[in-house]
């Protein structure tokens, strides 16, 4: 092929322009931190990635929703543990007074500690989680018992998602813990408003009947516990999951999108090393033009 | 055989006038080595048989690869077409890039994210706040990038016309070209610097506009669109009109006679068949799917809203502006006023006897980011987006592709061109240093036919 001084020239320019080009693009991943900046580089990989952030996201707010849940599940636990507290000591007095030595007035005294204990249940069960009613489901804005202690809240409450496709109950409520009067349930405050009465009528049968009713509510409020236990058990089992499936995630976004810098490193270096190689040549050649022509 | 010393120093001066032309052509070659487009001129050395008549130059011709010239244009068509769409598409690309963690997807990802934070406290303010500001915002980018992508295509429209007009002058040029061809014929060398310009002007119409390039004679040539009417036959050139435009496909017309318009078919190739593609068919098809994500996304949400209860009890509201088709839905959403004044009304609650705890409406709301039933096509919202992302960013890989594949064809077809046709400065300068001796071989003949004249006449 005749070779002229312009083809010579055309392609000393393209050349040099090309591995200028190649020298960008091979130095593009070290400045910006990542494999790709445009879509149009890897589509797939955009399409990837893009799923990937999306999927960050959405683990995000399902981890705020469990450490919101579980927080609202603690307070209920320990609240729990403070009503069983309360029952313990009406169950324990309820016995302590069925005994018939004991006279009237002892029991008008039993009378007056059991009114504390059913005051502090009837507090517990208004009891509050961040500025709103624990046990009042989704009427959350007001006390769930009325001052005769009548449920008048929620009895279902609300969900609260923490899987993809997994929801699960963001309340308890008062129903579940203290019985449900609607449903014919003698209530833990029923039940201790009985005692209190037989106690004031010195009535033994009748503090022997508030002592079984009694019984019922710390079972129901054992079968409630477990229930808190066994969602916060759920709770941290999906927290767990989350934080596996996030670490799995994260690795193949970094295999994905992070720059391996030293295999950009030593790719710029190749460019740089093309670049600085056709520059050389191209003044090479060129002054070998210049020097046959001219000498 | 020399006769008499006349016809000698004819012979000479005969000699040193052909070698004087081929030195002025070389010259010539020399100073026109880096014209564009230039092909190199040579002449042959024609020996005479007349009595003192021993050598002329011939006519000047361009040395041309004919063979080589229609794969330039047919390189340079597709290299025009293929470049149009890339700046095109390299212009909504960034519209459509989320890498950075910004854009269409994050904002979506940033209102589902808020719709769930209402969710899990649908009476706390600073999470219905929250919705609405992500609504807004996620508004506001879907009105941004359907403006950016509407703004490209526009710009694609006044690139096509900028290139219309541009084409049309080239058109006109071409003729006046032919018409000078034509009447300089024979003339040598400035018909070959004509036919040069000409072929210059073809090589610039062809990345413009797909043509076929037809010789009419040995003088003239005639340009049809690619499969379509003329543009110019020989020295009559015809008028091309760009039709359509701001919501309509571009079309091109040409007049012919002046006039009567012709509509000529779609796609051209050239850079104007490019931007055209690119308008009407990629940035058209991103803005279509760009709006049904809004529409879908916008009535999927309404929807439930209708439905639901805000805090206030109020109900029947719209959470975004109505849209009544899918037609510019990306570029009108808009959080609605009501909404937007009073919180409150963000209908959370499926029903009005568990306010203010109640949030099963919202829980429908998260969940529509995974329903495929949002966008018409069965795509759930992201699914709609990322089929968008990737359509543009595979069109654009696709013709960036083929951006470097015809730039390298080019290339090699104009290096095949030039090893023909470019001036070689050395071939040149050698040239010159043969004719010069020759021209001096010549002045000594005359130089000798003068000292034997000299002599006869010192002999007498």
């Amino acid at each position: 092929m005749r070779i002229t001084e312009s083809i010579i020239y055309k392609l000393m320019a393209h050349e040099t322009l090309q591995a200028q080009a190649n020298m960008e693009k091979a130095g593009r991943p070290l400045m910006t931190g990542r494999r790709f900046s445009r879509p149009s580089e890897d589509p797939v990989f955009a399409d990837r990635t893009a799923k990937l952030e999306r999927e960050f996201t959405k683990t995000i707010q399902l981890k705020r929703n469990i450490d919101r849940t579980k927080g609202y599940y603690s307070v209920v636990d320990a609240t729990l543990q403070n009503v069983g507290d309360v029952l313990i000591n009406l169950q324990t007095l309820a016995i302590s007074q069925a005994n018939d030595l004991l006279g009237p007035n002892e029991r008008l005294a039993g009378a007056a500690e059991a009114k504390q204990l059913a005051d502090t249940l009837a507090g517990f069960a208004n009891g509050r989680f961040d500025g709103k009613f624990m046990f009042a489901g989704r009427l959350e804005n007001v006390a769930p018992y009325d001052p005769a202690l009548n449920f008048v809240g929620d009895a279902i409450g609300r969900k609260v998602q923490i899987g993809e496709t997994v929801q699960i109950d963001a309340h308890i409520t008062g129903v579940q813990i203290f019985g449900n009067a609607a449903l014919g349930d003698v209530t833990a405050f029923q039940a201790a408003q009985n005692l209190i009465t037989a106690l004031n009528a010195n009535d033994t049968p009748g503090i022997t009947a508030a002592l079984a009713e009694l019984n019922s509510s710390h079972e129901r409020l054992t079968v409630a516990q477990a229930k808190v236990g066994s969602r916060l058990s759920e709770l941290q089992t999906t927290d767990f999951l989350l934080a596996d499936v996030n670490v799995a995630r994260k690795r193949e976004y970094a295999t994905l999108a992070n720059v391996d810098v030293a295999k950009a490193a030593s790719e710029l270096a190749f460019a740089e090393n093309v670049l600085q190689a056709s520059v050389d040549t191209a003044r090479q050649v060129n002054r070998a033009l210049f020097k046959s022509m001219f000498s | 055989m020399v006769s008499s010393l006349k016809e000698l120093m004819y012979g000479g001066l005969n000699s040193m006038i052909a070698h004087r032309s081929m030195m002025s052509l070389a010259t010539k070659n020399i100073a026109n080595a880096n014209t564009p487009g230039y092909s190199r001129q040579r002449a042959q050395f024609i020996a005479q048989n007349a009595p003192g008549m021993s050598v002329k130059a011939g006519v000047t011709y361009a040395v041309r690869a004919k063979f080589i010239l229609s794969s330039i244009l047919g390189a340079k068509q597709s290299f025009g077409f293929n470049q149009g769409q890339v700046d095109i598409l390299r212009v909504i690309e960034p519209t459509l890039n989320d890498l950075d963690g910004n854009g269409i997807s994050q904002a979506l990802s940033d209102f589902f994210e808020s719709a769930n934070e209402v969710s899990t406290n649908p009476s706390g303010l600073a999470e219905r706040q929250g919705l609405i500001h992500k609504a807004r915002f996620l508004a506001h980018t879907l009105n941004s990038s359907a403006k950016s992508l509407f703004n490209a295509g526009e710009s694609a429209a006044y690139d096509a016309k900028i290139t219309v007009a541009e084409i049309n002058d080239i058109i006109k040029e071409l003729g006046s070209l032919n018409k000078q061809i034509i009447g300089s014929f024979g003339k040598g060398s400035e018909a070959e610097a004509q036919i040069d310009q000409r072929a210059q002007l073809l090589n610039e119409l062809s990345k413009k506009i797909g043509i076929t390039v037809l010789e009419v004679d040995q003088h003239s040539v005639s340009v049809f669109l690619d499969g379509g009417p003329a543009l110019l036959s020989s020295i009559i050139s015809n008028t091309l009109h760009l039709t359509g435009g701001g919501n309509q496909p571009l079309g091109i017309e040409i007049e012919k006679p002046p006039g009567v318009f012709t509509k000529a078919k779609v796609p051209l190739g050239g850079r104007l068949g490019g931007l055209l593609k690119a308008r009407d068919i990629s940035v058209k098809q991103a803005l279509d799917d760009l709006d049904q994500m809004a529409f879908g996304l916008a009535n999927a949400v309404n929807n439930l809203h209708q439905a639901g209860f805000g805090l206030d009890g109020s109900t029947g509201n719209l959470f975004f502006d109505s849209l009544a088709t899918a037609t510019g839905a990306a570029q009108n959403i808009k959080v609605s006023a009501v909404i937007e004044a009073n919180p409150n009304k963000i209908a959370a609650a499926k029903t009005d006897t568990l306010l203010p705890g109640d949030n099963a409406n919202m829980l429908d709301w998260v969940a529509l980011q995974n329903d495929a039933t949002v966008v018409a096509g069965g795509k759930t919202v992201a699914e709609a987006y990322d089929q968008i992302v990737t359509r543009v960013a595979n069109d654009l890989r696709s013709v960036e592709g083929q951006v470097a594949f015809d730039k390298n064809r080019v290339l090699h077809f104009e290096t095949l061109r030039d090893s023909v046709s470019s001036v070689s400065i050395q071939e040149e300068m050698i040239s010159l240093s043969q004719f010069e001796h020759a021209f001096q071989a010549a002045s000594r003949l005359i130089k000798i036919a003068d000292d034997l004249y000299k002599s006869i006449l010192n002999m007498v």
